[in-house]
C-alpha cells in the first residue's frame, strides 16, 4: 500500500517582513472587542422574563371555567334474555326485568310516548288521558315466539288520577281486586289496574293458556314498580269508611265535574252497584275557596234545576225533567252533597250522612 | 520595524492581521457551537441564541423582500452590511462558522503543491454561479417563494448541527457516559441532556449535504464559499463599496505569485483585486515578501482593482429569468396549498398561516433545536413539497407538543413562527377572546382502537389530554368480553370544539405504528380557509 | 527598511484613490447606513419604519368592500309580489313584471343590470335544479331592449366546473343570445365583503367582479327542495356569490341562508315555478322529480315571495323554513304574505 499523506504538510510561513503599528493597534483592539463580546453574551444568561414561559395561577383563575359537558352514564351490561338467543339486550326502562321470566323476550324495544305524541300511540283516546295528568306511557310487548302480551304503563302523575281515569275507564261488568296497593279487574286476555300514580293495562293477543298465565305473572310482577304507593286524600277516606262506598265505585274527576270548568277536584262515590245516586266530595284549599266553590255551583245548577231550599250554606234542587234532587252544602273546606237522589227525604239523609262524616 | 529580527514574544507579530482573524474565527466558531448547545429548555436563560441568525444580512433582505417588514432583531443583520461597507467581505473569513469549517477542512487536508496549489486559487469564471443564485433566491423572495435558507451557510449550518451532528455528538457522548458511568459530566457536553436521544426525520440528507460540500474543498478550495454561497454573493456586491482593502505596490510587485498560495478567496491579489471575492483572509500580506500587498484605505492605487461581481448583464438577465419562472413552478406544485395540503403538515404553534409562512421560514431548524420533545421535525418533501423542505413540521408520533412551551416562538429569527407567550397560546387572559392556539384536530381511527375495536381498556389518550375541559371523552360501557369477563370500556371521542392539536394522545397511543388517536392540522387556529367548525359550541356567539 | 530594494514596473504609473473622493463613499456609507438603520430599527409606529416587532404587522391587511342597496322603490300601486300564470314563459314573465310595475320602472335607461341565475350544477335545463335558460333570454332581451340598460351581466359561481355549468344547463348560450355577458369565476374575481350585521358572513370572500359598477341586480332562481333548508329559493340563490370554504356554512344553514337576504338587496327577485324541483333536491336529476307549473313570481320583497312559493309552488304548507323568519328578524322583508300578492291568470 502506498503511503499517502492525509494532512496538508505545508507550515504556515510568514514571507513578508514589515508589520504596520496600526496593525497591532488593530489587533489590541479587536481582542478587546471579542472579549467584551464575550462578556456581553454571557450576561445576557438572566437576562429573560422567566414569566414569558409560564400562565400565572392568577391569570388560570380569572378565566376559571366550570366544566358543563354532559357526561354520559354508564351503560351496564345486560345480559341478553336467554329467549332471545344471545342477540343484544334491549334497555327495559321503567320495566322490571322480571317481566322477561319465564323464558318471555322483548319484541321490538320498550316505546315511551309523553304528551306530546301520545296520540301517535291511541289516536283519539289521547285527550282522556290527558284530562288526568297524563305524563308519559311506557309500551312494551313481550313475545314468547307464539303469542304476543303487551303492557302499557301510564304515569298519571298521582293516585287521584289513576283512580280517576281507572274509573272513567272501568267495565261496569268487572270486579276489582285489590291487592297490596294495586287495584285491578280482570278481563278476558289480561288485567287493567292501577296503583299510585301509575295506571296499567296487560293484554295477551290471544285467550291461549300461555299468553294468559303470563298475563296474570305480569300482574304480579308489575306491583314491583317503584312508587306504587296510593296516597289517601282525606275525601277516599270519608267516602270509603264513613259511607260505605266500596273502592270499586270510587270515582275522581280532576276537571270539569259536572260538566263546569271551575268544578275541579271532585270526588264521587256511590253505595250501590249501577246506581244514580252518587255522592260527591269536594275538598277547598280554604274554607273561602269552599264556599266560592259552592256558590257557584249553586248559580249554574239554578239554570237547570229548580230551587227546592236555599241557606247560605247549603242548597237543595230538584231537577227541572228528571224530578231527581241535588243537594249541596258546604263546611269548613268541604263542599259535599249528593247527585241523583230520586227523593228529598233521601237526600236530606245522605247529606246529613256526609256533614257528619265531613266534621267528625 | 526593524528587520526581521525573531523572539519568541514578538509581539506585533503575533498581532498580525492573520493571527486575529484566526482568533476571531475561533471565537465565533464556538460561539456559534455553543448558541447550538445552549438552545435546549434547561439552559436557555436569556441567552441570545439566535443572533448569529438574526445578523445575517441575506435573512433581512430575502425576508425583507418577501413581507415588506423586519422582524424583530432582523435588523441587526446592517452590522454585518456596515462591516462589510467598510471591510469588504471579511464576514466571510472572519465570522462565518461554516466558513471557517471550510477553511479548516482545506487546510487540514488540501495537500496540493506548488504550482497546482496557487493554480488552485486562482479566479474562475464559475464563481460567478453564487450571484446568479442569489438574483434567483431574491427574485423568488421578491415573490413570496423564500428558498435562501436551502444555501444560506448560517441557516445550513444551523441546520446540520440541530439536526445531524447533535444527535450523533450526543450518541458519542451516551457511549463514553456509558463506559465511564458518569453522568453529570457527559450530560454539560450533550446538546439535548436528560432526554430520550433525539433523531430527525431525513436528518442523513441534510448531514449528506453539507458533508457533500465540505468534501467538495478538495475539488476546489472553499468550494461553497466560491461558488454557491448566497450570503458571500450579497456581501460581494456590497463590498464593491468598501472603504477598506488589500492594495497591491505595483512598483514593489515581482509577480511572483506566491500571494496565491493561500488566497481563500481568489479574488486574484496578484493582479487587478476582484474586490467582490475577497474574504479578507489577509493570508497574502503575510505571504508577500516583497511587502507589496497592504490593507488599506490610504493611498489605495485604483488601476488595481476590479470592484464589481463580474456576473455580467447577460447572466444577470438570465438568472432572474430562472428565479421568475421558478416563482410559479414551486407555488403551482400543489403540494401545500389550501386546496390541497398534507394531513401531515402541522406547524408549530405560533406559525402565522402557511403562505406567509413560507415568506418567512429560513429552514435553519432553530426551533427543532429548541424543541425539548422533540415533536418538531425537519420537513420532508412528504409534508411539505420541495417548497417546504426542512421547515418545522411536528411529528406526534415522536413527540408531542408541550402545552406551556412556546420556546421554537421564542427562537425564530424570522417571525414564521411569531413570539407567543403561555397566555396567548392558551387563549388565557387578554387572549380569552381568540381562543386558544390549535395546532390541528385529532381524530379517532376506531377500527384500531383497543377499547372501540378489541373491548380492551385502554384511554391513555383521554387521560393524558391537557385541556380542561377534557377534548376526549368517553362514552362508558360494561361489556362481556370475548372470554366471558365483563370489562368497562370508556370508548373515547373527540371534541373538536376543545381540541388544541397538541398530538400528545397521538404519542401515547400504544397502537404505535398507525396511531389509533391521530392529529391532522384541519381546523388549525392560524388558518381561516383550514377552519374545521363554523361554531365552536363551547364558545357563546359574540 | 529596504528603501534600496529596485523599482518594479517603472514604466507603470498608479492612480491613487484622490481623498475627495474618498469622502465622498464614506458619506455616502454613512448615508445609506443610516437610512437603513432607521428603516430596521426605527419602533414601528415612526414613519416609514419596516419594523415588525411582533409578527403581526405584516399580516396582510384586508380592506374588505360593501355592496350598495340594489333596492328601488316600487310604484305606489303595486304589490310587493305578483304571480304570473300563462301557457307560455314569456306571459307569465310579463304578467308577473307588469302587475309590480313594470321592468321598466325598476330599471332605467343606462344602468348596469346583473343576472344572477342559479346555475350550481352540471345539469340539462329543465331538470329543475338550475334556473330556466328561457326566462333569462327573453329577460335579458328585455333589459336590453325595453329598459335599454346599458349592460346585461350573467354570473354565477356554480358547484361544478363554472364553465360546464353554464353551457349545460343551457343558462349561458341563452344569455349570449339575448345578448348579455356571462362572467364566470376565477381567482381574481373575489374580495373580500363586509355585510354589516350578517352573523356568519361579516367579512367573506365574495364573487365580486360581475358586481363590479353594477347599478341593478336580478335574481333568477328555481324552486328547489332541499334537505338541509327545506328548500332552495330566491334567496338561497345568493349562496352562488360566495367565494372560499363556503362548504362550512351548512352547520349552520338558516343563519347563512338569512344572512345571504342581508347580503344582497336585490332590486328583482323571479322565481321560477315552471320547472318545480319536488324532491332530491337541490341537485335533482332525474324527470320524475320535476314537477312542471305555469307560474312566474317576481317581486320586491324576497322573504314574502319566498314564503309563497314554498307554500303554493313546492306545496309544503306554512311551516316556513326557519331562514325566511331569521331573514325577516334581520328586516330583509316580511313572511307574512297576505294581502300583497297579487295573482294574475
Amino acid at each position: 500500500m502506498v503511503r499517502e499523506r492525509v494532512l496538508n504538510p505545508l507550515k504556515r510561513k510568514v514571507l513578508r517582513k514589515r508589520i504596520s503599528s496600526s496593525e497591532t493597534r488593530f489587533g489590541v483592539a479587536f481582542i478587546v472587542l471579542m472579549i467584551a463580546t464575550g462578556v456581553w453574551i454571557l450576561a445576557q444568561r438572566s437576562n429573560f422574563d422567566p414569566s414569558d414561559r409560564d400562565i400565572s395561577i392568577e391569570v388560570l383563575e380569572n378565566d376559571s371555567v366550570e366544566d358543563t359537558l354532559y357526561q354520559r352514564p354508564l351503560k351496564l351490561w345486560q345480559e341478553p334474555g336467554s329467549a332471545s338467543g344471545g342477540t343484544a339486550s334491549v334497555d327495559l326502562g321503567l320495566f322490571p326485568s322480571a317481566v322477561l321470566d319465564g323464558g318471555w323476550k322483548v319484541d321490538g324495544r320498550v316505546e315511551t310516548y309523553d304528551p306530546d305524541n301520545l296520540y301517535e300511540k291511541i289516536n283519539g283516546a289521547a285527550e282522556q288521558y290527558l284530562s288526568f295528568g297524563f305524563q308519559k306511557l311506557h309500551y312494551l310487548t313481550l313475545s314468547d315466539g307464539e303469542h304476543f302480551v303487551t303492557v302499557e304503563i301510564y304515569e298519571q302523575g298521582s293516585f287521584p288520577n289513576t283512580l280517576g281515569i281507572f274509573a272513567a275507564q272501568r267495565d261496569e261488568r268487572r270486579a276489582v281486586a285489590t291487592e297490596g296497593n294495586a287495584f285491578y279487574y280482570s278481563t278476558p286476555v289480561g288485567a287493567v289496574g292501577g296503583m299510585g300514580g301509575y295506571y296499567f293495562k296487560i293484554a295477551a293477543d290471544s285467550t291461549a293458556e300461555a299468553a294468559l298465565t303470563k298475563a296474570k305473572a305480569l300482574l304480579d310482577v308489575l306491583t314491583d314498580l317503584p312508587s306504587g304507593t296510593n296516597s289517601t286524600p282525606r275525601a277516599t277516606t270519608i267516602l270509603m269508611n264513613d259511607l260505605g262506598v266500596p273502592f270499586e265505585r270510587l270515582a275522581y274527576v280532576p276537571t270539569d265535574a259536572f260538566q263546569y270548568d271551575f268544578a275541579t277536584d271532585f270526588w264521587f262515590g256511590s253505595t250501590e252497584q249501577a246506581s244514580d245516586v252518587r255522592y260527591f266530595i269536594h275538598e277547598a284549599p280554604d274554607s273561602e275557596a269552599a264556599s266560592s266553590m259552592f256558590g257557584r255551583l249553586v248559580e249554574e245548577q239554578g239554570y237547570e234545576y229548580s230551587i227546592v231550599e236555599q241557606t247560605e250554606n247549603r242548597a237543595v234542587f230538584q231537577h227541572d225533567f228528571l224530578k231527581t234532587f241535588f243537594a249541596v252544602e258546604v263546611s269548613g273546606q268541604f263542599v259535599f252533597g249528593i247527585d241523583g237522589s230520586s227523593g228529598r227525604q233521601a237526600a236530606d239523609t245522605g247529606v246529613r250522612k256526609i256533614r257528619g262524616a265531613v266534621s267528625g | 520595524m526593524s528587520g526581521p529580527t525573531r523572539s519568541k514574544w514578538d509581539l506585533p507579530r503575533m498581532l498580525r492581521l492573520t493571527n486575529v482573524r484566526i482568533l476571531s474565527q475561533v471565537f465565533f466558531f464556538v460561539a456559534f457551537i455553543l448558541a447550538c448547545w445552549a438552545t435546549w429548555t434547561s439552559r436557555l436563560g436569556g441567552y441570545p441564541v439566535s443572533r448569529l441568525l438574526e445578523m445575517d444580512p441575506l435573512v433581512l433582505l430575502s425576508t425583507g423582500l418577501a413581507t415588506g417588514h423586519v422582524y424583530r432583531y432582523l435588523g441587526w443583520g446592517l452590522l454585518i452590511l456596515a462591516v462589510t461597507l467598510l471591510f469588504g467581505r471579511v464576514f466571510c473569513n472572519w465570522i462565518c462558522p461554516y466558513g471557517t469549517l471550510h477553511q479548516l477542512t482545506g487546510w487540514l487536508f488540501n495537500i496540493r503543491k506548488h504550482p497546482d496549489r496557487w493554480k488552485s486559487n486562482q479566479y474562475k469564471k464559475i464563481y460567478t454561479l453564487k450571484y446568479m443564485g442569489l438574483a434567483v433566491f431574491l427574485i423568488m423572495a421578491a415573490f413570496g417563494a423564500l428558498q435562501i435558507g436551502l444555501l444560506d451557510p448560517i441557516c445550513l449550518m444551523y441546520r446540520t448541527v440541530a439536526t445531524a451532528f447533535s444527535p450523533a455528538s450526543d450518541m458519542v457522548m451516551d457511549a463514553l457516559s456509558a463506559q465511564t458511568g458518569g453522568t453529570f459530566f457527559w450530560d454539560a457536553l450533550k446538546f439535548a441532556p436528560g432526554t430520550e436521544r433525539r433523531i430527525f426525520v431525513g436528518s442523513f440528507w441534510i448531514g449528506l449535504f453539507l458533508a457533500t460540500l465540505v468534501g467538495m474543498n478538495l475539488v476546489i478550495p472553499r468550494f461553497f464559499c466560491r461558488v454557491l454561497c448566497p450570503l458571500g454573493a450579497l456581501l460581494g456586491v456590497f463590498s464593491r463599496f468598501a472603504i477598506f482593502r488589500i492594495n497591491r505596490d505595483v512598483h514593489a510587485c515581482t509577480d511572483c505569485n506566491l500571494c496565491l498560495t493561500r488566497c481563500e478567496g481568489a479574488s486574484d491579489p496578484h493582479a487587478q483585486l476582484r474586490l467582490s471575492e475577497c474574504f479578507g483572509c489577509m493570508n497574502c500580506i503575510d505571504d508577500c515578501p516583497e511587502d507589496a500587498l497592504s490593507f488599506t484605505f490610504l493611498g489605495q492605487d485604483t488601476k488595481q482593482v476590479i470592484p464589481g461581481t463580474n456576473l455580467g448583464r447577460r447572466r444577470l438577465v438570465f438568472s432572474s429569468i430562472a428565479g421568475l419562472i421558478a416563482f410559479p413552478l414551486l407555488k403551482n406544485h400543489g403540494v401545500n396549498t389550501n386546496a390541497n395540503y398534507s394531513d401531515t403538515l402541522i406547524r408549530p404553534p405560533g406559525s402565522v398561516e402557511e403562505s406567509e409562512f413560507l415568506e418567512r421560514c429560513i429552514k435553519c431548524d432553530q426551533c427543532i433545536n429548541a424543541c425539548p420533545t422533540n415533536v418538531l421535525q425537519p420537513a420532508t418533501f412528504k409534508e411539505a413539497g420541495f417548497e417546504g423542505l426542512w421547515t418545522p413540521v411536528m411529528n406526534f408520533n415522536i413527540g408531542h407538543c408541550q402545552l406551556k412551551c412556546t420556546l421554537c416562538s421564542e427562537v425564530c429569527p424570522t417571525g414564521a413562527i411569531r413570539r407567543i407567550t403561555v397566555e396567548e397560546r392558551m387563549g388565557k387572559g387578554p387572549f380569552a377572546e381568540a381562543g386558544p392556539i390549535s395546532l390541528g384536530t385529532a381524530f379517532f381511527d376506531v377500527g384500531r382502537c383497543l377499547p372501540h375495536a378489541m373491548e380492551i381498556p385502554c384511554v391513555v389518550c383521554e387521560e393524558v389530554c391537557p385541556v380542561s375541559p377534557k377534548a376526549i371523552q368517553t362514552r362508558d360501557e360494561e361489556v362481556k368480553n370475548v372470554f366471558g369477563k365483563l370489562v368497562i370500556l370508556n370508548k373515547p371521542f373527540m371534541v373538536p370544539d376543545l381540541c388544541i392539536g397538541c398530538g400528545i394522545c397521538q404519542t401515547e397511543c400504544p397502537v404505535t405504528d398507525r396511531r389509533a388517536v391521530y392529529v391532522t392540522p384541519v381546523g388549525e387556529s392560524r388558518s381561516s380557509e383550514r377552519r374545521l367548525l363554523l361554531h365552536k359550541r363551547n364558545r357563546p356567539e359574540a | 527598511m529596504d528603501n534600496d530594494k529596485p523599482k518594479q514596473n517603472p514604466a507603470y504609473v498608479k492612480e491613487q484613490l484622490s481623498r475627495r473622493s474618498l469622502i465622498r463613499r464614506l458619506a455616502t456609507v454613512a448615508g445609506l447606513g443610516t437610512a437603513a438603520g432607521y428603516l430596521t430599527l426605527a419602533p414601528e409606529d415612526w414613519p416609514f419604519s419596516m419594523k415588525d416587532q411582533t409578527g403581526l404587522r405584516s399580516k396582510p391587511v384586508i380592506t374588505p368592500l360593501q355592496l350598495t342597496d340594489f333596492r328601488v322603490e316600487k310604484p305606489a300601486m303595486a304589490s310587493d309580489v305578483a304571480v304570473g300564470r300563462g301557457p307560455n314563459v314569456e306571459e307569465r314573465l310579463r304578467k308577473a313584471l307588469d302587475a309590480i310595475g313594470g321592468l321598466t320602472h325598476y330599471v332605467k335607461p343606462g344602468d348596469i343590470v346583473l343576472l344572477k341565475p342559479n346555475v350550481a350544477f352540471d345539469r340539462s335545463p329543465n331538470l329543475g335544479a338550475t334556473s330556466n335558460p328561457e326566462i333569462v333570454e327573453i329577460l335579458v332581451r328585455m333589459l336590453l331592449v325595453d329598459c335599454r340598460a346599458q349592460e346585461v351581466r350573467v354570473a354565477d359561481n356554480p358547484i361544478e366546473s363554472p364553465a360546464d355549468c353554464f353551457a349545460k344547463s343551457g343558462v349561458g348560450p341563452a344569455a349570449e343570445r339575448g345578448g348579455g355577458r356571462v362572467y364566470l369565476p376565477d381567482s381574481n374575481a373575489f374580495r373580500t365583503l363586509n355585510t354589516p350585521g350578517a352573523v356568519l358572513i361579516e367579512n367573506w370572500l365574495f364573487f365580486h367582479r360581475p358586481l363590479t359598477n353594477v347599478d341593478k341586480v336580478i335574481g333568477v332562481a328555481p324552486v328547489k327542495d332541499h334537505n338541509l333548508c327545506q328548500a332552495s329559493m330566491g334567496i338561497k340563490n345568493w349562496y352562488g356569490l360566495l367565494g372560499g370554504r363556503r362548504n362550512q356554512f351548512h352547520q349552520d344553514i338558516h343563519e347563512i341562508v338569512s344572512d345571504l337576504a342581508l347580503m344582497l338587496r336585490p332590486t328583482l327577485t323571479i322565481v321560477d315555478g315552471s320547472y318545480i324541483l319536488m324532491k332530491n333536491g337541490p341537485t335533482g336529476g332525474d324527470p320524475s322529480n320535476v314537477k312542471p307549473g305555469d307560474a312566474i313570481v317576481a317581486g320586491t320583497d324576497p322573504v314574502a315571495l319566498d314564503a309563497w312559493a314554498f307554500e303554493h309552488l313546492l306545496e309544503r304548507g306554512t311551516d316556513f323554513p326557519r331562514y325566511l323568519f331569521k331573514a325577516e328578524e334581520k328586516g330583509c322583508g316580511r313572511v307574512d304574505y297576505r294581502g300583497r300578492v297579487e295573482l294574475i291568470t
